[in-house]
């Protein structure tokens, strides 16, 4: 069972093992840019969020409740499961492309990244699975992302480079659990087919009717 | 509680490496609280990661400095203290006018420096 606080500071020490004079507040922020692109990159993150539309109203601020910050919208559909054509700008404001006639609940899937390094108790605002899952990608973008440091004692260009290549490999394979919903051997998940192919998600980018896992 | 973990911890130990234990003193505690205060500043130049405290609150604008020889905390990594004293002791004796300082002065400082910057030493 992941143990945040545990998993985190095993990752830290295993950085400063790694990094000799690096000093754990450097490791604290580059681990944070590190969990941000992480996030950002493989839509792990993901929230569920409900909408309760009103009718003539088009934008709607989607709250996070818990934690982290907003990056994208991955899906919006109705009680009917159907999917809704909207856009969000980079704080989370969703606009409806089209104006509701009735009052109705939409429900936002969201990806979120990282908002603050730790909270009041020190703890880091990540979910508790990512450390314990992932934690030789993260380890592996923890040591790039301090080896292409400059003039520091641990600077190593060609490490950097070889954890770079882990990292963003690991990447890939994060992106990949995702899209099969973490299952092995299964098909790509995708979205409603319209919601990532239809001209109205081109243009709105999210819409559609089918909501079957399908190729 | 560690080592180097007060002021006062590093103005005795500064004394040490400078053989000035017995009073009255070659270096008064004003001019070895300044020496830490210069050496905090050049500290934060080399090494502002040094300064970044725990990451919800940053102390990159404003590094410590002190005029009160007593026991209040500085704020460094215990991996990084040494290289704090070296530098306060360099500072020390770069005010010194013999010639012969100079050069432990230049060594002091050089250490100080490397012990931030480089694994070597």
């Amino acid at each position: 069972m992941p143990q945040l606080v545990q998993d985190y500071q095993r990752l830290i020490n295993q950085a400063v093992v790694e990094l000799p004079g690096a000093t754990d507040a450097g490791i604290r922020q580059a681990l944070f840019e590190v969990f941000h692109t992480f996030f950002t990159e493989t839509n792990s993150w993901q929230e569920t969020i409900t909408v309760a539309v009103l009718a003539g109203v088009t934008e709607y601020n989607l709250v996070i409740a818990e934690g982290g910050e907003f990056v994208r919208l991955l899906s919006l559909v109705d009680t009917n499961d159907i999917g809704q054509p909207a856009v969000t700008d980079m704080v989370g404001v969703l606009t409806l492309r089209d104006t509701p006639n009735t009052a109705a609940t939409f429900t936002a899937t969201i990806a979120k990244t990282i908002g603050v390094p730790v909270d009041r108790e020190g703890k880091p605002e990540i979910p508790e699975w990512v450390v314990a899952r992932w934690e030789p990608v993260l380890s592996a973008g923890l040591l790039s992302r301090m080896m292409i440091q400059n003039k520091k004692p641990y600077s190593d260009k060609i490490g950097a480079t070889f954890w770079g290549r882990r990292f963003l490999n690991g990447l890939g394979s994060v992106k990949s659990a995702v899209l099969h919903g973490n299952l092995q051997g299964a098909n790509t998940w995708s979205y409603p087919r319209g919601f990532a192919m239809s001209r109205t998600s081109q243009r709105m980018g999210s819409g559609g009717t089918d909501t079957s896992f399908g190729v | 509680m560690a080592a180097l973990a007060t002021v006062t911890d590093y103005v005795n130990e500064a004394r040490t490496l400078l053989q000035d234990k017995i009073a009255p003193y070659r270096y008064a505690d004003d001019e070895l609280m300044s020496a830490l205060n210069v050496t905090l500043l050049d500290a934060r130049r080399l090494r502002p990661d040094l300064f970044l405290g725990d990451g919800t609150t940053t102390s990159l604008s404003e590094v410590q400095s002190f005029i009160t020889l007593d026991t209040t905390a500085v704020n460094i990594e215990q991996g990084f203290r040494l290289a704090v004293l070296l530098g306060v002791v360099g500072h020390a004796i770069a005010r010194d006018q013999e010639d012969v300082q100079d050069a432990r002065a230049d060594a002091f400082l050089k250490k100080f420096r490397d012990k931030l910057l480089t694994l070597e030493t």
